[in-house]
């Protein structure tokens, strides 16, 4: 058989395919729908934020505490905001000590500010394990620490 | 009396023996042709009887196919959180006519979207029906199956999902199908 016949014989089975067609399958159907509500919940955010003036004279600390919500977040994230700047540190604790280090290491110009005289607002949010976020928390001011003579002593409350 | 022919009757030869023989022959082949010519001819008439009776009078009506979804134990899906799963155990009830199988889809209406898995059981176990798939079994005209839905926050759902709410339907869709 010559190629020209192949082809022929190929073309002719193709038309009658084409005519033949393939035998159409159909089916009745029928639809019913369950609808529900689903509702994301929300990450509850620390309550009673407060701020106490820890240390020494010479050596003042700002130990910002918060209560748990329930349930309790994974963690909490804190931010300290002032002069248009921010910076956060996270914790699993409820309380953050606000010292002169702690300031410089997260945001050194943050610490210019206190420095400065400036107050800063220290804001508390939980944080879920799936990384969502609370609205913050009542916030509460610091400021740099000021002794007589010295200059500088630490940050406390206010 | 009368006229005597002239003629005297003689018994005929073997020429005029063939000659007859031929034409007897030639007039059969002509009677045969215009026999069978005459069905043909335009003026012959040409007829056929026929007799029909109805065997029985058949009455043919179409089936009916439906179903009735409910559930049988519904999903509490208020406050879900990333990463968490709730499930419910829908009904599929088939009614009208003919063997059935099913498909599963799930639609959205809402900023909140869970992802939801369906099986073909009671139990959310085991392998699960993808959605849009044929279920694995053909049921009987009539029955009554459940499917188990999983709906799952995904863990990396969007903050700003929180407090949102959303509509999700999950829609079966019957065919029949043989046995």
């Amino acid at each position: 058989m010559t190629r020209a016949v192949r082809v022929r014989v190929a073309a002719v089975l193709a038309v009658l395919l084409a005519l033949v067609g393939v035998p159409a399958a159909a089916w009745w159907t029928a639809d019913g729908s369950l609808w529900t509500t689903v509702s994301a919940g929300t990450v509850s955010p620390p309550t009673a934020t407060t701020c106490t003036t820890t240390g020494s004279v010479v050596l003042r600390s700002a130990t910002v505490s918060w209560a748990a919500p329930t349930p309790a977040p994974a963690r909490y994230r804190v931010t300290i905001a002032g002069g248009g700047q921010s910076t956060t540190t996270e914790t699993t604790a409820t309380q953050l000590v606000v010292t002169e280090s702690l300031l410089g290491g997260l945001l050194g110009s943050i610490l210019d500010l206190l420095l400065g005289g400036t107050t800063l607002q220290v804001s508390v949010q939980s944080v879920h394990a799936s990384g969502w976020t609370s609205a913050p928390s009542n916030a509460v001011p610091v400021r740099g620490a000021l002794l007589a003579g010295t200059g500088l002593a630490g940050v406390s409350c206010g | 009396m009368g006229v005597e022919s002239s003629r005297r009757a003689r018994p005929p030869g073997p020429g005029a023996r063939r000659t007859a023989r031929a034409r007897r022959g030639a007039a059969r082949a002509v009677a045969v042709l215009v026999l069978a010519a005459l069905p043909l001819s335009a003026g012959a008439a040409w007829a056929t009887w026929s007799a029909s009776q109805a065997v029985s009078t058949a009455d043919v009506r179409s089936g009916t196919f439906g179903v009735e979804t409910s559930w049988q134990s519904f999903p509490d899906l208020a406050g879900m959180m990333p990463g968490e799963s709730r499930d419910g155990v829908a009904s599929l009830t088939h009614t009208g006519d003919g063997t059935w199988r099913y498909r599963l889809s799930v639609a959205y209406d809402g900023p909140v979207q869970p992802t939801v898995t369906f099986y073909p059981r009671p139990t959310c176990t085991g392998t699960p029906l993808a959605a849009g798939a044929l279920s694995p079994l053909t049921y009987a005209r009539g029955a009554t199956t459940q499917v188990c839905v999983r709906y799952t926050l995904p863990a990396g759902s969007p903050n700003a999902w929180q407090g949102q709410s959303a509509q999700v339907a999950v829609t079966a869709t019957l065919e029949s199908r043989p046995s």
